[in-house]
């Protein structure tokens, strides 16, 4: 009785939290949509997450590019089959390791920032004093970053799947002894928009969860300095396995036949 | 005549977290023009009275209005609105530590009017100097101000929109005797500046004697005293006698776990 009581308790839990987290993001897109707005905090997220994550993006890219290259060359030589790196590069990168990898980073970066900031804010009770000072806290806080993290992460992603394809062609041209022409030939041919475009929706979906997931934790904090660390570790956490969820979801809806 | 409304009426309030009973049963008026000074113990829910009355906290029941206008349960833009015509100061100060100090003082001019930045720069550092804060201030951060030059700058914000009603949450806490009583007394002229009412939470009963009109006394949840300053010391109750000379023995019984 005792054990199904607790399965019980830990499933209504779970399904408040489902709760609170949905009522969460109605309200942070409505307010996204709704004025006043506000430029600045914008532009600050804008370039906090788009500018600022180009570094550690482009260098998870390239490396990636040069590893997928190395490892697809050393698996299908055992086939005869080395024709078939530049093919795995580029459709590895746009449609999976682009987005997943871009948005794990992200994650790192930017969610646990967005939860320490706001949840040092919560804290400090600064997020009160947004609302005696006649401003919605969703407003001024929460929608500018979800509005950053849907629009900044296919940026992202593109200037990932460059770099990431570039990786790769690097490898294959400088040790692997392909010839430049035939391997960027072959990537041409082989990629189509929907890889493209299936990389920048997950990229898009995933910008949303990082921010909202980062944003909710940190606005939800409690207690000190202890609240504000487990509400950051959370919302990378969350965010980490939101985006192995959602990447299944998306590539279900674009490729399943 | 009727007696005129008060600013802020509270009836019947109470608010719970959980098990824990915080306001119960809150009866309360706060004339225009009155500075009303609520003491209390820590935990005895005095900060959760005016975050009631700003709508930041919602109260299980009761009524609180102001200027007649029910708050409990008001959202949105008419929140916002009765928050316009409110100042506070926070404890901490609650700074924006992302501004500047000169737009932490004009943030809420910046949110509710259509001022140029460079006019709520000038707005911001008039209002410093009346704290005593010159104009060098302005364009530092949060960060590096002392803990006294944080309270006069939360005190500038909450005085920066000519509010018609102000709170100040603690104003003295943390303070040395002598920055504790500069405070007091910038509260005083701010006050009277303005015409405001003010409602002030604390347990310093030295900051209270200088800033009251009025004092209320919060013990669990209840107001167990509520009458004019100059009365505090004949008051009679026991809870207010042991809370004003600072004695462990008396009816205020502290939980403490041995």
């Amino acid at each position: 009785m005792t054990f199904l009581a607790l399965i019980g308790r830990v499933f209504l839990t779970f399904l408040a939290a489902v709760g609170r987290l949905t009522r969460f993001a109605m309200l942070s897109v409505a307010h996204m949509v709704q004025p006043p707005f506000y430029p600045r905090q914008i532009l600050r997220q804008f370039l906090d997450i788009g500018y600022f994550s180009l570094p550690v993006v482009a260098l998870t890219a390239i490396f990636s590019g040069m590893v997928l290259a190395l490892q697809s060359h050393s698996g299908f030589a055992r086939f005869q089959a080395e024709g078939a790196v530049a093919m795995v590069v580029v459709l590895s990168i746009t449609r999976e390791l682009g987005p997943v990898l871009a948005g794990l980073m992200v994650a790192g970066r930017i969610g646990a920032s967005m939860a320490a900031e706001i949840g040092t804010m919560r804290v400090t009770e600064q997020v009160d004093a947004l609302t005696t000072l006649s401003t919605n806290p969703y407003k001024y806080l929460v929608a500018p970053r979800v509005l950053a993290g849907l629009l900044m992460m296919p940026l992202l992603v593109v200037v990932a799947d460059i770099l990431g394809v570039f990786g790769g062609y690097i490898i294959a041209i400088g040790k692997l002894g392909f010839n430049s022409g035939s391997y960027l030939a072959n990537t041409w041919q082989v990629l189509e928009f929907v890889d493209v475009a299936s990389g920048l929706v997950k990229a898009a979906v995933f910008g949303f969860l990082i921010a909202l997931l980062g944003c909710y934790n940190g606005y939800h904090s409690k207690g000190g300095a202890q609240g504000v660390g487990a509400a950051t570790t959370n919302a990378v956490v969350s965010a980490s396995i939101m985006i192995l969820i959602a990447n299944y979801v998306v590539t279900e809806i674009f490729f399943a036949t | 005549m009727s007696e005129a409304a008060p600013k802020i009426r509270l009836r019947d309030v109470h608010k719970r977290f959980g098990e824990k009973v915080v306001l119960d049963g809150v009866d309360l008026d706060v004339a225009a023009g009155q500075s009303l000074v609520v003491i209390g113990g820590s935990g005895s829910g005095k900060s959760v009275l005016i975050k009631c009355i700003q709508g930041i906290l919602r109260p299980e029941s009761g009524s609180i209005q102001v200027d007649g206008e029910e708050v409990v349960g008001m959202r949105g833009k008419r929140l916002e609105a009765v928050n316009a015509k409110i100042g506070m100061l926070f404890q901490g100060a609650a700074l924006f530590d992302s501004l500047p100090v000169w737009e932490n003082v004009a943030f809420g001019v910046l949110q509710t009017t259509k001022i140029s930045r460079a006019d709520a720069f000038d707005l911001a550092v008039d209002t410093l100097a009346k704290v005593g804060l010159n104009a060098d201030v302005a364009k530092l951060w949060p960060s590096e101000l002392s803990g006294g030059m944080q309270k006069r700058v939360g005190l500038a914000r909450a005085i920066a929109t000519d509010p018609e009603i102000i709170f100040f949450d603690e104003p003295t806490t943390g303070l040395d005797p002598i920055m504790a009583d500069v405070i007091n007394d910038l509260i005083v002229t701010c006050v009277k500046r303005l015409g405001a009412t003010a409602v002030t939470i604390t347990h310093d009963m030295a900051s209270a004697r200088k800033i009251a009109d009025r004092v209320a006394m919060l013990y669990k949840g209840k107001l167990v005293w509520v009458g004019p300053i100059a009365d505090i010391d004949s008051s009679g109750n026991p809870y207010v006698d042991q809370f004003i000379h600072g004695r462990a023995e008396g009816p205020i019984t502290m939980d403490v776990r041995r």
